[in-house]
């Protein structure tokens, strides 16, 4: 065991302001750094709708064959930032379930229609040989394959 | 459940921990514990998540709770073993900084802080941000899927999210969703938690042996307090459990330097590696940097250790990137031609330069900047000498290293640059930020080396 710590020691002043300044800056910038996050948490709350997402796909993923591909269909263009975040917030709330472009991959029985505002839903089926199955609501649209 | 799966995962990583290293007798006693503890934790979710990832592989998963169970009674049994064989690292007490007590307030104040704000951001935004939901826990759920759906997670298809990133932390959030039978936001964000808190007692605890108990407090403070840093916490990206395994390594080397007799800790500096490329591939650059360091620095013979340690990561890295990982553009910009050509540009060198000073501005506000605090502490603790700073060479080549890799991945990207620089370099940096202070505060003067010892002590000193 090495040896007990001397007992007394004394330091200069301007080492101990200095220990003292850092902590206080660092105390103030947890501070300045709290209520930035505090006023940036109240006006970004869930911005990509990533909950909302989950509740809309909910009744959708109670209706396919668990674990399978599914194909993916929408009215927002994926290759759009908006595109984009609509598909990854709805690849997020099927998977385990994969979702595939249903135009580029053809490796799948069942896709996903995910509409950001009301349509014919079935005719937009059609053009992407799919057979409307069910309407969730909400733009959630669930497709097959058409056979014919 | 979830919380018997980190439960579980501590457990392994302490006896692991308590394998891999020396028993601590240095004072102060806590600084050892507070690091063993700090190490057990990130070294805990590693191993298990890694575990995970092999037993999925071999398809095996479901077993995963006896596997990690035979694994605690090995280890406990090793642990046994070598407590009387192999002796303590001792060091030489010091003077103590009487106002310790007011920075760990300090830090105490701070660390409120931090757990209020991720409280907040956990409420509003429970599945973290963009790269949070769309890489890093959209694997894990696939992962977490078991035999049927884990390949999901590097299918070709998610070309847009990075399916050839490693899986260390998917890996392991999806350990938790199996073994607590559901995928709530509780593992990613106690993960997310977990990983900056201990990178932060590895800070504390590694600086108070290697250098003293007031330094760790205000490294842990910086750290603390550094926006950046403690911001990409809580948008649960996987940059901050690279920081904690960066970081482990680098004190771990650190300790290598200072106790030079034992092997110990390069083993385990090469295990914090190995995780760091398994987390993500930035990671696999700092080993290379790190043998490198050990080599120059520690002696031609030590980067066998190093390797030992990292072995089973790595070749979980080799064989992930060789066979199962699609064929993905790598960031760097392949074709010889196109990478000469960006790095002939004298443009995009300051492109790059301007982004990465920035950055480093934008970790702090000003009046609470982490460079005022270090500037502070330069002018009145003052740098050590040459002969002295030595001793931090295996340290700070791997952190400084980084940096120099960083401006070379960003230099010769072959995405649009000014997008690339908008969207990484401030993780980047976040990544070897705890690195970088642990490097930082090495180079000064302890506030404990500026005492004057009175009395008895002084008497006891000169009779010596």
């Amino acid at each position: 065991m090495p040896d007990a710590a001397p007992s007394r020691a004394s330091f200069p002043v301007g080492v101990v302001l200095a220990a003292f300044a850092a902590g206080t800056i660092a105390v103030f910038g947890g501070l300045t750094s709290y209520n930035l996050t505090r006023a940036l948490n109240q006006q970004t709350k869930d911005p990509y709708d990533i909950r909302a997402t989950a509740e809309r796909m909910a009744p959708l993923l109670k209706r396919v064959p668990s674990n399978v591909t599914l194909g993916y269909i929408s009215d927002v263009r994926i290759d759009t930032d908006a595109g984009k975040a609509v598909y990854f917030a709805a690849q997020y709330a099927v998977a385990p379930h994969l979702l595939v472009d249903a135009g580029a991959s053809g490796a799948y029985e069942f896709a996903l229609g995910n509409f950001s505002q009301g349509q014919d839903y079935a005719a937009v089926g059609k053009a992407a040989g799919l057979a409307l199955v069910e309407n969730f609501d909400h733009g959630v649209i669930l497709y097959r394959k058409d056979r014919r | 459940m979830t919380i018997v799966a980190f439960l579980l995962a501590f457990a392994l990583g302490a006896l692991f921990v308590r394998c891999a290293l020396p028993e601590f007798e240095t004072r102060p006693r806590w600084a050892g514990w507070l690091l063993e503890l700090s190490l057990a934790a990130g070294f805990g979710m590693g191993l298990t998540g890694s575990l995970y990832f092999v037993l999925l592989w071999a398809g095996l998963a479901r077993y995963e709770l006896w596997f990690e169970l035979v694994a605690l009674a090995i280890l406990a049994v090793i642990v046994y073993r070598l407590r009387l064989r192999r002796p303590a690292v001792e060091a030489p007490a010091g003077p103590t900084f009487s106002w310790n007590w007011l920075l760990l307030l300090m830090l105490g104040v701070c660390g409120l802080l931090y757990a209020l704000s991720f409280y907040e951001a956990a409420a509003n935004n429970p599945q973290g941000e963009w790269d949070a939901w769309a890489i890093w826990n959209l694997r894990a759920k696939f992962l977490a899927g078991g035999e049927a759906t884990w390949r999901n997670a590097i299918s070709p298809l998610l070309d847009r999210t990075h399916p050839e990133y490693p899986l260390l932390l998917s890996g392991f959030i999806a350990r938790c969703w199996g073994i607590a039978g559901e995928t709530t936001s509780t593992a990613p964000l106690a993960a997310a938690w977990i990983f900056p808190a201990a990178a932060c007692g590895v800070l504390l605890g590694g600086l108070a042996i290697l250098r003293s108990v007031s330094m760790g407090l205000v490294a842990a403070l910086i750290l603390l307090t550094t926006g950046s840093y403690t911001g990409q916490s809580m948008a649960q990206y996987a940059d901050v459990p690279l920081s904690f395994y960066l970081v482990a390594a680098l004190v771990l080397l650190g300790c290598a330097e200072r106790f030079p007799e034992r092997a110990d800790f390069l083993v385990a500096a090469g295990a914090a590696a190995g995780m760091a490329a398994w987390t993500k591939n930035e990671g696999a650059a700092f080993f290379v940097l790190a043998l490198v360091g050990c080599g120059l620095f520690l002696g031609w013979r030590t980067p066998q250790w190093l390797v030992a340690g990292a072995a089973p990561f790595l070749i979980l890295f080799a064989v992930f990137k060789a066979g199962l990982a699609p064929r993905v553009d790598t960031v760097i910009a392949r074709d010889g031609g196109s990478f000469v050509s960006k790095l002939v540009e004298p443009g995009r060198y300051w492109q790059v330069f301007s982004a990465m000073v920035v950055d480093i501005w934008e970790t702090g506000f000003p009046a609470s900047h982490p460079l005022l605090v270090f500037l502070i502490l330069v002018i009145f603790l003052r740098f050590r000498t040459r002969v002295e700073l030595r001793s931090i060479r295996v340290v700070a080549l791997p952190a400084l290293g980084m940096m120099v890799a960083y401006f070379v991945a960003l230099l010769t990207t072959r995405d649009d640059l000014r997008w690339q620089l908008d969207t990484t370099s401030s993780r980047l940096l976040m990544q070897i930020w705890p690195g970088l202070i642990l490097a930082g505060l090495l180079t000064l003067k302890s506030i404990e080396e500026h005492a004057t010892i009175a009395g008895p002590a002084r008497k006891k000193a000169r009779s010596k």
